[in-house]
């Protein structure tokens, strides 16, 4: 009886400790030894995905996305849309775009990125609609060309 | 919430059930049944495989994938499996029990107690990292861009007849990555009756507690059980060892079948099957895996079981392989695919090789916590100079052939490959990091054992339960 208390108590104690010290995703990020990937736990991705799903399956969705990793997750979220990583990404993108309808989600810009800042600006100047914007995380805009 | 809890722990149960019932039926002389957490770990790993199988099968076949297909295949192949254990011919047992380390008897009370209080670390370090890993979902840059996508992927299509297989522009396509994670998380979100990110990590949580299973069960053939069990709270505690599981990639996977099949083989050099099965299913798990396969029954050619037991170690493997490619061709999918800039392109083979293994070699080096690496260089040193067990050199050669296997299925690459080595290297080396952990704890701790150059197995008077 004494042996299985200590068994518990033992127990309960390490994986307290190893649930303080392993929740900060910087413990995680040392551990791996591999560069840190983007994180995307704050965001709240379920508005975004939900408009995406109503989109017409005929017009095309971009992500406009510096690194990639926000393109990852929302085409994550969003299967079965199809959705598609831009060909370019700095300001220019918007030019490239298909003729028609398409669709542009632009994720957060940066703190100091001036190409993201002006895509957003651009985007937002040359956009048909603006359909979901949130500062700080994604803006979805529908552009006709 | 809690009846998909409930009904995911239940399917996941289903899938070790028909592991232990295809290892009685492949098992037939019981050395690999002989303790508790080889025979947890080997059920859990055949469990796996028939699981994703079935999935794989089904879905390729056009039947409708769902809890009471995919669960009446494992009843179904799991009777069949019993049936035949029942018909089998009993095997004689070979001379000298298989001995299970040290004589329990002979543990004093602090042994005991050590051993108790690493038990109970181990099982509170396995609790946290399967709670870590359910919270993290499918965060991780691999997890929702490579085996949790085709896990979402499968169960929302029902098959693999969606847009996923049919058009996914991508510069870097993953879609010939060997899926047997994902069918599994396929398996776990039919389970729970919708996509959820969080329950589909029990996959890799319950491939983490098998991993330390089986290594615990490794080292307690050589040595006393609180010595096992620390050396297996040092694994358990590695940096990769904790991340893998909860970023939810194939790679801590992998390195459970590839022990595991070394584990099967080495305990027992007539039961090919069940590592062939093992091997089959570390090459359904990573690309490196079939390379793996080809070269530990390379390996068994020359040594343990001679050339007709090799041939038998690669059919599985090899029939899964030829499977796997020929769906692939059959939807036009190419197998590999790099990343990024294919600034490597124009270099000869050899040069990519180079690269390869220069950043495996850097990677091993790179400190990290509890990274036995290093130390590993140190056994390999102690195996040359004939003063560690000779049974660690086989092995020992096993895992320099694996990482060489690594750094081949790397140079292979086409793209980027020095930033493909720096963002993936300490990933690859876990591949075969728990056999080579293994080699390395029983070079420095394990008595040397004169005669058995296949099995070291200490001589002890009673068959008792190794945990």
């Amino acid at each position: 009886m004494l042996r299985l208390l200590l068994f518990g108590v033992l127990s309960l104690g390490v994986a307290r400790l190893a649930w303080t010290l392993a929740r900060e995703p910087r413990v995680l990020d040392a551990l791996s030894g591999e560069p840190s990937a983007r994180r995307f736990e704050e965001q709240d991705f379920a508005p975004l995905v939900e408009r995406l799903a109503a989109i017409p399956p005929d017009e095309e969705v971009f992500v406009l996305a510096p690194d990639g990793s926000a393109f990852a997750w929302i085409r994550y979220l969003a299967y079965p849309r199809r959705i598609v990583l831009a060909p370019l990404t700095g300001p220019e993108a918007l030019d490239v775009l298909p003729a028609g309808t398409s669709w542009v989600v632009l994720p957060e810009a940066r703190a100091g990125d001036d190409a993201s800042l002006t895509l957003r600006a651009r985007a937002g100047a040359r956009a048909a609609e603006r359909v979901l914007a949130r500062d700080g995380a994604f803006a979805l805009y529908r552009i006709e060309r | 919430m809690i009846g998909a809890a409930a009904g995911t722990a239940a399917g996941l149960g289903l899938s070790l059930l028909s592991g232990a019932a295809l290892l009685a039926a492949l098992d037939r002389n019981g050395r690999l049944t002989d303790t508790l957490p080889l025979r947890l770990a080997l059920s859990w790993g055949l469990g796996a495989a028939l699981t994703a199988g079935s999935v794989w099968l089904l879905g390729w076949a056009g039947l409708p994938l769902s809890v009471a297909s995919v669960g009446g295949t494992l009843v179904a192949a799991s009777g069949l499996a019993l049936l035949l254990a029942r018909g089998r011919r009993p095997v004689p047992e070979p001379a000298g029990p298989p001995a299970v380390g040290p004589p329990r008897a002979s543990e004093g009370p602090a042994a005991r107690l050590a051993f108790g209080l690493l038990l109970a670390a181990l099982t509170a370090l396995a609790l946290v990292t399967a709670a870590l890993s359910v919270r993290a979902g499918a965060h991780a840059s691999d997890a929702h861009s490579i085996w949790l996508l085709k896990a979402r992927v499968v169960a929302l299509d029902g098959g693999f007849d969606g847009l996923y297989w049919r058009d996914w522009p991508d510069g870097h396509d993953r879609r010939g990555y060997p899926p047997l994670v994902s069918l599994l998380g396929a398996w776990v979100h039919l389970l729970a009756g919708r996509i959820d990110d969080g329950l589909v990590k029990l996959v890799f949580a319950s491939f983490h507690v098998a991993l330390l299973a089986l290594v615990y069960d490794v080292l307690a053939r050589h040595l006393a059980r609180w010595m096992a069990a620390l050396a297996t709270l040092g694994l358990a505690l590695t940096g990769m060892t904790i991340v893998l599981t909860v970023w939810g990639v194939a790679d801590l996977p992998l390195a459970f079948f590839l022990l595991a099949a070394l584990h099967a083989l080495r305990l027992d050099a007539r039961g090919a099957a069940v590592a062939g099965l093992l091997l089959a299913a570390a090459a359904f798990t990573k690309l490196e895996g079939a390379v793996a396969a080809l070269l530990v029954a390379a390996l068994a050619a020359g040594g343990v079981a001679g050339t007709r037991r090799a041939l038998r170690l690669l059919v599985a493997p090899a029939a899964v392989v030829l499977l796997w490619l020929l769906f692939l061709r059959a939807r036009g999918i190419p197998l590999l695919v790099g990343p990024g800039a294919d600034v490597e392109a124009a270099a000869r083979f050899g040069a990519r090789l180079a690269v390869a293994t220069s950043g495996l070699l850097a990677s091993a080096l790179r400190p990290g916590w509890l990274n036995a690496w290093p130390l590993f260089v140190v056994a390999l040193a102690l195996l040359a100079a004939g003063r560690a067990p000779r049974a660690c050199g086989r092995w020992a050669l096993v895992v320099l052939a694996l990482l060489a296997a690594d750094a081949l299925v790397l140079g292979l690459q086409a793209g980027n490959l020095p930033w493909l080595v720096g963002v993936t290297g300490t990933r690859l080396l876990y591949h075969v990091y728990p056999a080579a952990y293994a080699v390395t704890v029983l070079a420095l701790a394990a008595p040397r054992a004169p005669a058995d150059p296949e099995v070291t197995r200490p001589a002890r008077t009673s068959r008792g339960p190794a945990a």
